[in-house]
């Protein structure tokens, strides 16, 4: 009788560690859900944000926005989830959104970072280059036609008024 | 060849060079500047036509159409697509008059469709829905149950539409909504646009 007292105290005590070791493994409460929603969904914006100063920068932004679609994706179906009461779905669904863009932001900024330089060389041969060649073809061609209008006075050449 | 020739043929070649070489510089001064900003939303049917759209709808039939959106703003765009179902009796958004005066339908959103649209780009999804209802011929009403929509079943238990001796139909309406994310006030705002469909919800 002892024996199957000590045991069944055992065994108590043992899933009395269980459960004390693994809290996690507990449902989530609605508030859990609303607050890792709300995270999941702040950190979307912040990235659309990232990716927007990217995109002005003249960035491909292609695969940041097939990222942020299926991220837009994970977080509706999160509020479907959440909407029915799921809160353990509603939870894994934000946590995975977040999950998915960590480093986006940086991707984001390094995506601008290149358009940027890109674009200051752009500019540097597009319109500096651009415009110093043209100045230097016209002044370049006035010369060149004053040297020959000189040439040609000296000679005397056939025509020349 | 005179000096007048020669002149000509020099004036003729510098010009055209002088085009060549500020081409680039000249492409981006003449540009004809973008001065409409928007954003355009559409519905097709199932042949992704404008047509054939589903009217006459049957309990647990499947129907299909083409939701798109296009962004013409001028920058990358966060749009959520409100999904919203309505009777008669219940208000319609607005789509007339300043964007700013515009307001949404007051019924809460079925479905929130989030999607990030690059400037000059579309983006289209295909949305397949069925409804479960029940009529209740001897009060003369529709009780739904739910829409289920790109697999997804969506809660519509408080949701009745009663019959309309005019028009003889009992009238359901889907509504799409268009909302965008505004980065200075750092919340969606209803867009001003918002496309539907219109239903008769068939007891047979």
């Amino acid at each position: 009788m002892k024996l199957k007292v000590s045991v069944l105290a055992l065994h108590l005590c043992l899933f009395l560690m269980l459960f004390s070791l693994f809290p996690f493994c507990l449902a989530v409460d609605e508030g859990q859900a609303r607050s890792a929603m709300v995270q999941a969904d702040q950190t979307i914006k912040d990235c659309y944000l990232a990716v927007a100063a990217a995109d002005k920068a003249g960035g491909n932004v292609t695969d940041l926005l097939s990222t942020l679609q299926y991220v837009g994706m994970l977080l509706s179906k999160a509020n479907l989830a959440f909407g029915k009461g799921d809160y353990d779905s509603a939870y894994n669904l934000a946590v995975q959104s977040k999950a998915k863009l960590e480093g986006f932001v940086a991707d984001a900024n390094f995506v601008k970072e290149e358009a940027e330089q890109s674009a200051d060389i752009d500019f540097m041969i597009n319109v500096v280059g651009s415009s110093v060649g043209t100045v230097a073809i016209l002044v370049g061609s006035l010369a060149v036609w004053f040297g020959l209008k000189r040439i040609y006075g000296k000679k005397g050449a056939h025509g020349f008024k | 060849m005179n000096l007048s020739e020669i002149k000509v043929l020099f004036i003729v070649v510098t010009a055209v060079a002088a085009l060549l070489v500020a081409s680039p510089v000249l492409s981006r001064i003449l540009v004809y500047p973008r001065t409409e900003f928007f954003s355009e939303m559409w519905l097709l049917g199932p042949n992704h036509k404008a047509e054939g759209y589903p009217y006459n709808v049957t309990q647990g039939q499947n129907y299909t159409v083409y939701l798109g959106i296009g962004n013409q703003l001028g920058y990358c765009a966060y749009y959520v697509v409100q999904v919203k179902f309505r009777n008669e009796t219940q208000p319609l958004p607005t789509s007339f008059g300043p964007v700013e005066n515009r307001t949404p339908s007051n019924m809460p959103p079925l479905l929130n469709i989030s999607t990030f649209v690059a400037d000059e780009q579309n983006w289209e999804l295909p949305i397949s829905f069925s409804f479960d209802y029940e009529a209740n011929l001897n009060r003369s009403q529709v009780w739904f149950k739910s829409l289920t929509m790109n697999n997804e079943t969506l809660d519509l238990e408080s949701y009745i539409t009663t019959w309309n001796e005019t028009r003889s139909l009992f009238f359901g309406n889907l509504v799409f909504e268009l909302w965008i994310y505004n980065t200075q006030a750092a919340s969606l705002s209803y867009h001003g646009r918002f496309v539907d469909l219109k239903l008769n919800m068939t007891t047979y």
